[in-house]
């Protein structure tokens, strides 16, 4: 499978994490560039930086859904009769290694947009967030999904 | 002739909580023997699904003996329970227990995968499996991607992976269009006959009742 089939793939199933971590970061972004707004020039630099806090919130709405679905996933393995060290083995690739590491990823490609852009107009605060909930998101499905992929093709 | 039982509960009591338990059964004893093809039916809450995850090891029972093709597992260690299970039964939960981020045919893989079977006999297998359900075209499906009927009809599929020799199927065709409902229950009974499996299906579909060789009405105790 190619790349970027996976990619359309994870992110086919993710639709409704995806409008709800964009609304969550919009209302977040909306906040704080109307907080920035009314603070004077100097502190203007604050901008990536409240970004950067407030958006971890979605980020860790983002981690959270990971895991959960590794959750559910370990316990069909179970079901399955899968072995213990099996078990542990996709647990650690997919959430610790694979998931959160894309995750992550995702989160220092959107943070870097942000700082790249260097604004503070409120469009453009969207549109950042948006890069950067949407690289956390895909991140994290890519690697999650690649996880558990890679786990069971080794067998 | 002696009557080989594949499932047979002796005294079994359980019942859920502690301060105020409430209790589901109490002394049930019931047999199912090799290749008999059993129905569940009763009300919601009745204790269907209790009884199918009792006979699968799934929950202990507070008391009584739970014998499985002559072996009592309610002492069972959980790892060799584990292991057990997986050779003995297919099962269909009620909730659905597939990954939905794997294919349809790497999700009726993963049984096989978990017992260590070779590769080249899991594709083989996998490809007869698709052609009984009539999908072999959509292997490559992502699970995620499809019905909630057709992921029962993949869950359907996968138990019977291992080829086990008995299936416990709860309510498979409550999520099913009459069409896939046929379907399933064609899959479901030439299984049962052309390999002797013994079946017990939680339901409240007549076409799933009118082909049960024995229907069992759990009834639902009052507090």
């Amino acid at each position: 499978m190619l790349p970027m089939e996976i990619v359309i793939r994870g992110l086919h199933m993710e639709r409704s994490q995806l409008r709800l971590g964009l609304i969550i970061s919009s209302m977040i972004m909306v906040n704080s560039t109307l907080l920035v707004g009314s603070i004077s020039a100097p502190a203007k630099f604050a901008v990536p930086a409240l970004a950067f806090v407030f958006s971890g919130l979605s980020q860790y709405y983002l981690v959270k859904q990971s895991i959960e679905r590794s959750d559910r996933n370990i316990r069909v393995f179970k079901e399955l009769g899968a072995s213990h060290s099996l078990l542990l083995q996709t647990m650690f690739v997919n959430v610790v290694l694979v998931g959160l590491l894309g995750s992550v990823a995702g989160f220092v490609f959107g943070v870097s947009a942000l700082f790249a852009m260097q604004t503070t107009s409120f469009a453009a605060g969207l549109l950042e967030n948006a890069l950067l909930v949407f690289g956390a998101l895909a991140g994290t499905t890519v690697g999650s999904y690649i996880g558990i992929r890679e786990t069971l093709a080794a067998r | 002739m002696a009557v080989n039982y594949a499932v047979k509960l002796e005294s079994v009591s359980k019942s859920y909580g502690d301060a105020s338990p409430q209790r589901i059964f109490e002394s049930v004893n019931i047999s199912f023997h090799d290749g008999e093809f059993a129905a569940l039916k009763g009300p919601i809450g009745s204790g269907k699904t209790t009884l199918l995850n009792i006979i699968a090891g799934f929950l202990k029972p507070n008391f009584g003996r739970v014998v499985v093709k002559g072996i009592d597992i309610v002492r069972m260690p959980e790892k060799e329970l584990a292991v057990f299970r997986a050779k003995t039964f297919g099962i269909v939960p009620q909730t659905q227990n597939l990954v939905l981020e794997l294919s349809i045919a790497q999700n009726i893989e993963l049984p096989m995968i978990f017992q260590n079977i070779p590769k080249v006999e899991r594709a083989k297998r996998v490809q007869e499996i698709l052609q009984r359900v009539g999908i072999p075209k959509m292997a490559d499906r992502i699970v995620g991607t499809l019905s909630v009927g057709e992921r029962e009809v993949i869950a359907i599929a996968r138990s019977t992976a291992l080829d086990p020799p008995i299936l416990l199927l709860d309510e498979p065709t409550e999520a099913l269009d009459p069409a896939m409902t046929d379907m399933v229950v064609a899959f479901i009974k030439s299984d049962h006959v052309l390999k002797k499996k013994t079946v017990i299906i939680a339901t409240h579909d007549e076409r799933v009742t009118k082909i049960a060789h024995t229907i069992i009405q759990v009834k639902k105790r009052m507090p």
